[in-house]
């Protein structure tokens, strides 16, 4: 079937729809929003984790992470430890003072540049203690390096404590380890903390960002076909072309609105990312993760990377963004927005003054966040479950949460073209009852209809 | 060429919106498509232009089903309208566009309307800033865009003022004497009778009333007297079998079964000496005829 003119609607009111103010000015506050928020993205780690991401760099280029040389030590305890050949490794000198040198050192690095540190070890009732002092301003000592040798002296003390015991050194390494816990939902694989954050949040500002864009446009379908009624241009426009094609160019038309602003907001964001690069967290670590990332952890002495396991969480999580994922993510927008706006269109169809409007799109509202809803409370545990297994095939609500489930790899392909199919099909149900009730009602005038009414009309 | 609608009809559950219309356009020149409010005459229009699915019946352009998307057709709509906030050459563009115009063409015919309709200034406003009778210009600017074979105006001249009536109506006689087939609905009779010849009236979506005005007239005969005199006349009005219809300050209105008691009336006063200052014997207007065939029972809705 040729619908002649649907192009010419789809043109006019995609252009009037761009220019409007309310547009322009809406999406270029957002983009730039959404810049600004890639940019800090990037760059606040940087000034956070500043020590972290010294150290990372300087542990993958094979240099001594450490920036501590020496360590002046009081051991205020009865028992004898060797710290020396466990720090020879950092190139760290061992120097042994008593309790009043240890004072006295204490003072004077703090306005030296001298990188050391003063060290007491203590043992009271409560057990071993270790206090380290350095300074933080002049010497320029990482706050983290302190922590790592902090960590590995207490380590060292110990072991060696137990050696002591009687403990054998082949023993050690098992009466040291901790006893790692975890828990998981039987029959999905288990995750880590990072990626499951990425599973939870993801998917629920996806399902915010696509209805806002999906719903909100669907709404302007039926606002503007609203308009056309109430200012009666509907019949000048039906003395050339059919109902039909005015309601397909007008959905399409602001499909393809709302698509646009999404890619402007989005290429906001690149944007925000580029400009950040330079001076960003992910070109910092990026190049090392993968293997790189264990060796930069072991390479920092054992102390706990922040950075390194969130991005490395980030880049497991996205590990299957391919092409499928944008074909998939791009044709679900379309589809989920064909179905929305398709019933905007009937909501609009339905009255011919604009007061009537409100009310007649109410169904439409209860549809949408009902769907909303759907899709993303099953998100907040990030776990898989029935309802967010019932969501991803619901029309109503797959639309929202598909693209996320599918690019964070929580369906596979087949699932994800099952799903699509479910509302490809629905929307084909949805522009049949559009198309055979649109032309009955698209002229009449007075009070608003009800969908019976309507259909009795396209009778 | 010929515009032929036959036995269309149409029902909206119970209620019969037109039953059986049938006419024909043969020549170029004005229709006029008469009926009272709610008659069904928008509903006729919207089954001739295809707009509305017809129950029954068939409307023919020089012997096939007429079809808009193809042929040029102009359509002025009784409720007119305009997108409020968007601008009128914007909106121009877009209506010549779907009726398959160029935007070469279009620009030439909006310029040479625009022209004509004395409205060049508002090309860049919003419609919302244009005066009622400003948009409607602009609306029969684009019902005339297409340089449309057929025109259908629907109530052209409402709430324009006697200047702008005249633009009107002289836009319209410039169509007609171009060869255009123009269908007129107004419920201002003058101004049918001084365009129309041929006529259909539409009652409770029934036709009433059709075929030329002026055999209609001429068939009905002059039978309306209205006279004026120095003296009263009612008793020898009554001798002569004539009925009053009602009396004015211009004089008494008659009904007349004759011509031959008009002229009895006339000596019966001249013999009494009375001193006639205004006889006059017509055919029905057209406004009589709509009222007598419509007027008791008229629809509202």
């Amino acid at each position: 079937m040729k619908i002649k003119g649907w192009k010419e609607v789809f043109k006019f009111s995609f252009t009037q729809q761009i220019r409007t103010k309310s547009f322009i000015i809406g999406t270029i506050v957002i983009a730039l929003i959404v810049a600004i928020m890639a940019f800090l993205a990037d760059f606040l780690p940087v000034i956070f984790l500043s020590d972290e991401l010294d150290k990372i760099e300087r542990a993958a280029g094979g240099e001594d992470v450490f920036t501590v040389d020496t360590m002046y030590l009081s051991n205020e305890t009865d028992y004898d430890f060797d710290f020396s050949s466990v720090l020879s490794d950092g190139n760290i000198t061992v120097k042994s003072v008593t309790s009043e040198e240890a004072e006295a050192k204490t003072k004077e690095i703090a306005d030296t540049t001298e990188k050391a540190v003063v060290t007491k070890i203590t043992l009271d009732d409560s057990g071993f203690a270790v206090d380290t002092r350095y300074a933080a301003g002049k010497a320029d000592i990482a706050k983290g390096d302190v922590e790592a040798l902090n960590a590995v002296l207490t380590d060292t003390i110990k072991k060696q404590y137990l050696m002591k015991l009687g403990v054998a050194e082949a023993d050690l390494g098992l009466a040291m380890s901790n006893v790692r816990s975890s828990f998981s939902s039987a029959g999905q694989e288990p995750v880590g903390f990072v990626q499951q954050m990425l599973n939870t949040i993801v998917p629920m500002i996806s399902s915010i960002v696509l209805f806002v864009f999906i719903f909100s446009y669907s709404q302007m379908v039926a606002q503007s076909i609203a308009i056309e009624k109430s200012s009666r241009v509907i019949e000048y426009l039906l003395t050339s072309i059919k109902p039909l094609a005015i309601i397909l160019g007008k959905v399409l038309a602001m499909c393809c609105v709302s698509l646009l602003q999404f890619i402007l907001i989005g290429l906001g964001g690149v944007v925000g990312f580029v400009v950040s690069l330079p001076f960003g967290i992910i070109s910092k670590i990026g190049p090392m993760l993968g293997s790189a990332a264990e060796q930069v952890q072991t390479a920092a002495s054992g102390a706990e990377s922040g950075a390194v396991e969130v991005v490395g969480g980030i880049t497991e999580a996205f590990s299957h963004l391919d092409a499928s994922v944008f074909i998939i993510m791009f044709v679900t927008f379309i589809l989920g927005f064909l179905f929305f706006a398709g019933i905007a269109g009937l909501a609009g169809a339905s009255v011919s003054k604009m007061e009537d409007l409100s009310s007649a799109i109410q169904p439409l509202s209860l549809i949408g966040v009902l769907g909303f809803y759907l899709a993303y409370f099953p998100q907040i545990t990030g776990e898989e479950n029935t309802m967010s297994l019932v969501a991803r095939y619901i029309p109503i609500s797959s639309p929202f949460i598909l693209p996320s489930d599918y690019m964070l790899g929580k369906i596979d392909l087949m699932s994800a073209l099952i799903a699509v199919a479910i509302l490809a099909a629905a929307d084909i149900v949805i522009m049949m009852i559009v198309a055979k009730v649109y032309e009955g009602v698209i002229l009449h005038t007075g009070n608003r209809l009800k969908f019976s009414d309507m259909l009795k009309m396209s009778k | 060429m010929s515009l032929v609608v036959e036995h269309l009809s149409k029902k909206f559950g119970d209620h019969i919106a037109v039953e059986d219309l049938s006419f024909s356009i043969e020549k170029p020149g004005v229709f006029a498509f008469l009926g009272t409010n709610g008659a069904g005459k928008s509903t006729s229009i919207r089954m001739i232009l295809g707009m509305l699915s017809k129950d029954s019946g068939s409307v023919t352009w020089n012997g096939k089903p007429l079809d808009i998307m193809t042929e040029k057709v102009g359509y002025l709509a009784e409720e007119r309208g305009l997108y409020p906030k968007y601008n009128i050459m914007e909106q121009m563009y877009y209506f010549a566009s779907i009726k398959g115009m160029k935007k070469k063409a279009a620009t030439a015919a909006i310029d040479y309307l625009f022209s004509r309709l004395k409205i060049e200034e508002y090309k860049k406003k919003k419609a919302e800033q244009l005066s009622k009778g400003n948009q409607q210009k602009v609306q029969l600017a684009a019902a005339l865009l297409c340089n449309p074979e057929i025109i259908i105006l629907d109530e052209p001249l409402s709430g324009l003022d006697p200047v702008n009536a005249d633009l009107f109506k002289s836009i319209i006689r410039e169509e007609r004497d171009s060869g255009k087939y123009i269908i007129m609905s107004s419920h201002q009779m003058e101004t049918i009778e001084e365009f129309c010849e041929d006529l259909v009236l539409l009652h409770r979506g029934k036709t009433v009333m059709q075929g030329n005005l002026n055999d209609i007239k001429r068939a009905r005969g002059r039978e309306n007297l209205t006279v004026k005199a120095d003296k009263p006349i009612g008793d020898i009005a009554e001798r002569c079998g004539l009925t009053l219809v009602e009396e004015t300050p211009n004089g008494s209105s008659f009904k007349v079964k004759s011509e031959e008691d008009a002229g009895r009336m006339l000596k019966e006063m001249l013999d009494n000496g009375i001193n006639v200052i205004k006889f006059d014997l017509r055919e029905p207007s057209l406004h009589e005829l709509f009222v007598e065939k419509c007027g008791g029972e008229v629809n509202e809705d």
